[in-house]
């Protein structure tokens, strides 16, 4: 009865299964637990997986009024299940997320997550990398130079100037390593950005002399990082409005200029005292910047890296339902050339100006042009956040610990989902 | 001059011959889409019969049917589709013998369609049945499998497939 399948074979059928079902097989037999946990089989699952549109799901935080604490879903892609079916994801490590949590980033279906323990505290008191496929995370150990600089003293986050910082999480395929990116928010002279790289997981300070560092500053609430052809992106201020670029491999800074009538908009806004927000976002594989000016919210996309003249308008959205569009976060690509975008906005103008509400929203990618809006009403009274994931393998295992602080938002949020179809002749030849 | 000839007449057409010495001809444009016989065409060793000592009768035929379909210019795309969907609805085990062949004969489309094809339908099989079928024995005790179980419970939960095929 001998089916005994070359192991060639039997990794090719295994790298298309869900991670579900791997993590059962790997009781069916020694070497099948062996081949599951090896690197080369996670990476060629991987792979696999980053190119199957039923790999791909959505993670979202939602505030759950009934037990009075946050909780992770997840849904599938599929423009009918989106909203309707989502399953409820347990949180990593049991971790009680009712004081706070934030998904700062993701990567290859990888989460960088933020926990609170206390409220009112400016740094989460955990940082983690979670892959909530397998369950699987790795605390992140706390950065020294944070506590130098006396972020973990109780009140420090009442200072005007201290913007706490920013974590983004990317692949370096050189070192073939996960990078995490501390950006410091703060208005400090002493201020300094840290890298983490996951094999050695400790905070390394990035020295401003190799890597070229351009004295920036991030700008309002756009704490998004982009992660485009091996860079970290966030925006910024260095000769002028631009996007500041760190490469994940080289460690060394660049800048990437925005399209010209960006250029003036922030310091309008703040001599205007109009409501201003931006941020960075990819949308397959482009880096791309979005704001919300006045009612309106726009999203740009640099078609080609770096040049320029490459900088195209997606698409705005005007007056939309007189609310305040909030912020664009992850992106992946959606089938059928739809592009979903995920808005979350602000209704109760209560909320001050400051403490822009973080609420994180995926555009899920594909061309442009958008002529039809769906709105779902599910209310939450937290910002919530939400991001493309990838199913993945990936061992995480390391316990450390740490504590950093949060002020926590107060807000109401309502929840919108946009479907957006191409039009015809709108169409941007895709790359 | 006459051997010449011959063999460009020839050229059109390969015979290819099962474990079991059933022999097939088959039209070689439809033949290289198997890279091995491609290449031992290029290589001019495919003067006389291919015999492929690892690919029994039955399976030989199964592949011969896929590559006449997917080289055939009268077939549009949902008819392919819809034969591939079809192509596939036979027992786990000829399709994993139909991939052994595939991968012998480095056909890429068909293995991924079956390699896919066995995949969907071993992914909510539960772990006992999957050796069944990839006729394994396990060698772990029955306390290391209940370890790993452990380790991870939520994938053993809900409705697993408990049917061989």
């Amino acid at each position: 009865m001998g089916t005994h399948v070359q192991e060639e074979i039997l990794m090719d059928i295994l790298s298309r299964l869900p991670v579900r079902s791997l993590v059962r097989f790997k009781c069916v037999s020694e070497s099948w637990n062996t081949l599951i946990s090896e690197p080369y089989f996670k990476k060629k699952h991987l792979n696999h997986a980053k190119y199957q549109p039923n790999s791909q799901k959505f993670l979202f935080l939602k505030w759950s009024k009934k037990d009075d604490t946050f909780h992770f879903y997840s849904s599938s892609l599929s423009l009918v299940q989106l909203v309707k079916d989502i399953p409820r994801f347990d949180c990593p490590s049991n971790f009680d997320l009712a004081n706070g949590v934030k998904l700062y980033s993701s990567c290859d279906g990888l989460f960088l997550i933020g926990i609170w323990s206390e409220l009112g505290r400016e740094q989460p008191s955990i940082l983690l990398i979670w892959n909530p496929s397998t369950g699987e995370s790795t605390i992140l150990p706390h950065s020294k130079l944070l506590k130098q600089l006396g972020y973990n003293d109780d009140d420090s986050c009442s200072d005007d100037d201290n913007w706490g910082c920013t974590y983004g999480l990317g692949y370096d395929s050189t070192s073939d390593d996960y990078k995490v990116l501390r950006i410091d928010l703060s208005r400090d002279d002493n201020n300094a950005n840290e890298i983490l790289a996951l094999k050695s997981c400790s905070w390394r300070r990035i020295d401003d002399k190799t890597s070229g560092k351009a004295y920036s500053r991030l700008l309002f609430g756009g704490e998004d990082v982009a992660v485009v052809h091996g860079a970290f992106h966030w925006l910024g201020i260095l000769s002028r409005f631009c996007v500041v670029s760190f490469n994940i491999s080289y460690e060394v800074y660049g800048e990437i200029p925005l399209p010209e009538m960006l250029w003036s908009l922030p310091s309008t806004c703040w001599l205007n005292r109009i409501r201003f927000d931006a941020g960075v976002s990819e949308l397959g594989g482009m880096l791309c910047v979005w704001y919300r000016y006045e009612d309106t919210f726009s999203l740009w996309a640099m078609k080609d890296y770096g040049i320029k003249d490459s900088w195209m308008k997606f698409f705005s959205i005007t007056n939309f339902s007189g609310s305040q569009l909030a912020l664009v976060g992850e992106s992946t690509i959606l089938p059928h050339s739809k592009l979903l975008i995920q808005l979350g906005y602000n209704d109760d103008d209560s909320c001050s100006d400051d403490d822009d509400v973080g609420g994180h929203c995926p555009i899920l990618e594909k061309e442009e042009v958008f002529d039809r809006i769906f709105i779902e009403d599910l209310v939450i009274s937290e910002a919530f956040q939400v991001a493309a994931m990838i199913e993945k393998l990936s061992p995480l295992c390391k316990d450390l610990k740490s504590y950093l602080k949060h002020k926590c938002k107060e807000m109401s949020l309502e929840y919108l989902i946009v479907q957006l179809e191409i039009e015809e002749d709108n169409k941007v030849a895709e790359k | 001059m006459a051997e010449a000839a011959s063999s460009t007449i020839e050229k059109n057409n390969l015979t290819l011959k099962s474990s079991y010495g059933d022999e097939f001809v088959l039209e070689e444009s439809i033949a290289i889409q198997s890279v091995t016989i491609k290449n031992m065409v290029e290589d001019g060793c495919s003067s006389s019969v291919i015999p492929l000592s690892k690919v029994d009768t039955g399976t030989l035929i199964k592949v011969i049917e896929y590559m006449k379909m997917h080289s055939s210019t009268s077939s549009n795309e949902e008819e392919i589709q819809n034969f591939d969907k079809e192509f596939v609805r036979i027992s786990i085990k000829t399709i994993l013998n139909i991939l052994e062949a595939a991968n012998f004969l480095d056909i890429r489309s068909l293995l991924d369609l079956c390699a896919e094809a066995v995949a969907n339908r071993i992914k909510n099989k539960t772990p006992e049945v999957v050796r069944k079928i990839f006729n394994i024995t396990s060698d772990f005790t029955p306390e290391e499998e209940a370890e790993i179980r452990n380790e991870t419970p939520w994938a053993f939960e809900g409705d697993l497939d408990h049917s061989l095929d």
